[in-house]
């Protein structure tokens, strides 16, 4: 059974007399332990079709099923509980709070669900070191590079173990080093911490790391792309191809 | 194009600033009332004493203009630093300086006009309260009349021209000088924080605590009748404790880091750390300015409390200078020169004449010397007064008569002086015997005396006496204006004898006269703390919620994070109540208790006239008034930061 599935899932913003379809009737499902992106180009419904499975915003009709529960059906007083023990995110602009260290930082999700202090102390330090940001802890956000700060906000997604991880567009600040550094960790996430991760972005570079890509257009599942046993070079040709069919921005060369 | 770009950023301002808005409208209409109140002849025609409240309204309006103009100066700043990407953007455009300096002025001049127009409304209204707070005092008919008094407004509009005029200046100096590239660098909000713990900060918070102690211990040592280096002392103690403030909110942050967010058990719990980081985030950024409002503050509310004390002296002199309608000393028995008037304007009711003695026995003046209270009897001798007398005059008064043991004296004062007496009181040695204290009253029966002896008539009689004393139940009620005229009844009885004219207005007590004075003593008091009091608190709970709300539109994400993050709306808003509570509360922190202890130090001075029993009561009238005002504005900037935050949700962000 699929750990997420999206099914018949629509969203309709504007009045009658101006209606704008951001999802029209999407369906896909995602396993445990897949590692999905969807691309598309700006307007397409990427960002709206993260904010339903983050619970941040409604659906107009169709279910979002995450490990068999409908999240859509789910009261608002329960939503924050949900979102604490099954998701974790990471934007585009980090968003880490500028007052608090980088470990405070990562430290603050399970300390928001009441972990003991030592405990989450501990799992920060544990997480910081796989992620390799271990020195920056007592460090502010405004004393680290951009590629830092996201791996803090990794680190901070991924703490609590999240049943998934949603990414909207995270390299999408950083330059080439650090997204490739970020994007080798995600890898790693995946590959040995068996995190699933759903990213949206617009990048083909950081879409080749990826095993599966959905690519929406006007609201619509357009096209999917498996990455099967093909190198990664080779998936991100396949990738820029229906991108460039798509008529979409240009690529980053890997 | 530049007065629509003008009128267009007024509104936003408008909005943004609400508080702000409101606040300085409501300032303004205070001035204006104030203002219309003084150029109002009914005032002015009030009694002999308006004359004082004139003044001291027109001195307290520039200490108003004063504070406003550190207010609009200060907002004016914060609302050009806010927008500084807006401005940078248009000299980009190509706009010129001078326009985009013209362009501020304009924005302020239409918002000052549109908190002028809404301060004339509201001031009108605050108008009619004062007065009729006055003549109700003054127990005088009221009846409401729309007043507008072109000389107020004259003033009014004199002094908000001044004040923009000054913040004009300034921001216009600091626009000229100021780069594209730091316009456009600024954001205006908060600088990136800097908590880094450093020893010369915590060296320095316990070197603040250190200065407010010592300064405390001063004002203490100032605040003692017997101190003949008052002055020394004051000026010592006060720049002790203003420097000391200063510090402590400077490097408060220091303590934070130091003490509370290095115990990872401590500040790992509930929502600690957030609060916290936050706490001493803000005390980093504007560690001065909580430092002038926390002054501001202790001032408020010292000042509240002693007005309140002083309050409290006129009363008590009321009661006690003068408790018959009319009170005559004289050498002698003869009173007729002051027997016209009181026959015939006045009506007498009853009257009683008496002689007070002076004894050779300085027993209770050496008793009393030794007490912190003020010497009253400037005799070579204790006073006394026969028992007879002293029963007829509570008989006068409506009271029961005193039943004088043999061998016994009774000491007759003022209701603060028994809780000051710590040893029994003295035997009493006169030339019949040596009389032992019987009991102390405090009865306002005896008109400005403050420690006299009741002894038996025969004990009395020994010694010659220092002055008769007439007092007179009068049928009408007396008013200031009979001061006056029955002195000048007594002058022309004699003739104009220079020699004897000081006679005649010193030896003469009318229970109108002081009342009034009392009256017009209560309305300076209470115009003086309502009036500026009031504008002080308003402008900086007005500064520290425009500051929160300003940061709570910048820091939006901080909430959409913790959302992210599971915190639910009901636990958003909480810890957005306690930040708010933390942040209004902290710069209360030392002013509370400090203004508690200075007034506890300041009632030392007026100890010889008022009881201990009322200080905490002021105190709790002073704090209780002042947090009311202060909630109103929490309470206006957490609904404020509330919808700012919840504005920023959409989904779509």
């Amino acid at each position: 059974m699929a750990m997420l599935t999206i099914d018949q899932v629509e969203k309709y913003y504007g009045a009658k007399t101006a209606l704008t379809k951001a999802l029209d009737q999407i369906s896909f499902s995602v396993e445990e332990g897949e590692f999905v992106g969807i691309m598309g180009a700006s307007g397409s419904g990427k960002t709206t079709l993260l904010n339903c499975i983050a619970t941040i915003d409604t659906v107009t009709a169709g279910h979002i099923y995450l490990d068999g529960t409908d999240i859509t059906a789910l009261k608002e007083f329960r939503l924050a509980g949900f979102r604490q023990k099954n998701l974790g995110f990471i934007f585009q602009d980090y968003n880490l709070l500028d007052t608090l260290t980088i470990g405070e930082n990562i430290a603050l999700a399970p300390l928001t669900q009441g972990v003991e202090p030592s405990k989450a102390l501990k799992g920060t330090r544990h997480i910081a070191l796989r992620l390799g940001i271990e020195d920056i802890l007592s460090k502010f956000p405004y004393e680290v590079s951009g590629g830092q700060r996201q791996r803090c906000a990794c680190a901070r997604a991924l703490i609590q173990r999240p049943r998934i991880v949603l990414a909207d567009e995270p390299t999408g600040a950083l330059d080439s080093r650090s997204a490739r550094i970020l994007l080798e960790n995600f890898l790693d996430m995946n590959e040995h911490l068996g995190a699933t991760i759903l990213m949206v972005t617009h990048d083909v570079f950081s879409a080749s790391y990826c095993r599966r890509i959905l690519f929406l257009r006007d609201g619509r599942i357009f096209n999917e792309l498996r990455r099967g046993d093909r190198s990664r070079s080779e998936f991100f040709h396949d990738i820029l191809d229906v991108v460039t069919f798509l008529g979409g921005d240009l690529p980053n060369a890997p | 194009m530049l007065l629509k770009l003008a009128w267009r950023g007024t509104l936003r301002n408008a909005r943004d600033y609400l508080i702000y808005l409101i606040t300085v409208s409501l300032s303004f209409a205070l001035v204006y009332a104030f203002n219309t109140l003084v150029f109002s002849q009914e005032f002015r025609e009030l009694n002999a004493w308006s004359e004082n409240i004139v003044l001291m309204i027109l001195l307290l309006s520039v200490l108003v203009v004063l504070i406003l103009g550190w207010l609009v100066s200060y907002m004016t700043g914060f609302i050009l630093s806010k927008r500084s990407r807006e401005l940078g953007l248009y000299m980009l455009l190509g706009i010129k300086r001078s326009s985009i300096a013209l362009l501020f002025l304009l924005e302020n001049a239409l918002l000052g006009g549109l908190a002028l127009l809404l301060g004339l409304l509201i001031g009108t209204g605050i108008y009619q309260v004062l007065i009729s707070a006055t003549t109700y005092i003054f127990r005088l008919p009221y009846e409401i009349v729309l007043t507008f008094s072109p000389q107020a407004l004259g003033y009014t509009l004199f002094y908000i021209l001044g004040i923009y005029l000054f913040a004009a200046l300034r921001n216009i100096l600091k626009l000229r000088r100021i780069k594209i590239r730091d316009l456009l660098r600024q954001d205006g909000g908060e600088a990136a924080p800097k908590h880094r713990f450093r020893l010369r900060n915590l060296i320095l918070f316990l070197f603040s605590i250190f200065l407010l102690i010592f300064g405390c211990v001063k004002f203490r040592d100032t605040c003692t009748l017997t101190n003949r280096a008052m002055g020394r002392d004051l000026v010592l103690s006060l720049s002790c404790l203003i420097l000391g403030l200063y510090l402590f909110y400077a490097n408060l942050s220091a303590l934070i880091v130091r003490r509370l967010l290095r115990r990872v058990s401590f500040s790992y719990r509930k929502d600690r750390l957030l609060l916290l980081r936050g706490l001493s985030n803000r005390l980093n950024s504007m560690g001065t300015t909580l430092g002038t409002l926390s002054m501001l503050f202790m001032v408020i509310l010292t000042s509240f409390q002693a007005g309140l004390e002083i309050k409290a002296v006129f009363d008590l002199q009321e009661m006690y200078t003068s408790p018959y309608d009319v009170v005559i000393y004289s050498p002698d028995t003869d009173f007729s020169a002051y027997r016209s008037y009181l026959e015939e304007e006045l009506g007498v009711e009853a009257r009683y004449v008496y002689p007070t003695y002076v004894s050779d026995s300085d027993a209770l003046l050496r008793y009393f010397e030794n007490l912190p209270l003020i010497r009253f009897n400037y005799n070579p001798g204790d006073v006394l007064l026969s028992v007879s007398d002293y029963n007829a005059l509570r008989a006068l008064k409506g009271l029961d008569p005193v039943e004088l043991l043999p061998g016994h004296y009774i000491l007759s004062t003022t209701e603060n002086v028994p809780e000051a007496l710590s040893d029994p009181l003295p035997d009493l040695s006169l030339r019949r015997e040596t009389l032992a204290f019987q009991a102390v009253y405090t009865d306002p029966v005896l008109p400005s005396q403050m420690h006299v002896c009741i002894v038996p008539d025969a004990c009395a009689k020994d010694y010659p006496v220092d002055y008769y004393t007439l007092v007179v139940h009068t049928q009408r009620e007396t008013t200031d204006e009979d001061y006056l005229k029955i002195c000048q009844a007594a002058e022309a009885f004699y003739g104009h004898d220079t020699a004897s004219y000081s006679l005649y207005y010193g030896n003469v007590r009318i229970q109108g006269s002081v009342r009034s004075e009392g009256q017009t003593y209560l309305l300076m008091i209470v115009f003086a703390l309502f009036y500026v009091g009031l504008v002080l608190v308003c402008s900086c709970a007005a500064i520290l919620a425009t500051r929160q709300m300003s940061d709570t539109v910048q820091r939006r994400y901080h909430y959409k994070i913790l959302s992210y993050l599971g915190f639910s709306q009901r636990r958003v808003d909480r810890y957005l109540w306690r930040q708010l509570f933390i942040y209004f509360g902290v710069p209360l922190l030392i002013p509370l208790p400090l203004s508690i202890y200075a007034s506890y130090c300041l009632h030392n001075i007026m100890r010889p006239y008022v009881t201990d029993a009322h200080v905490l009561t002021y105190a709790a009238i002073t704090i209780g008034f002042f947090l009311f005002v202060y909630l109103i504005y929490l309470a206006a900037t957490y609904i404020g930061c509330r919808k700012n935050i919840q504005e920023g949700w959409h989904p779509l962000d």
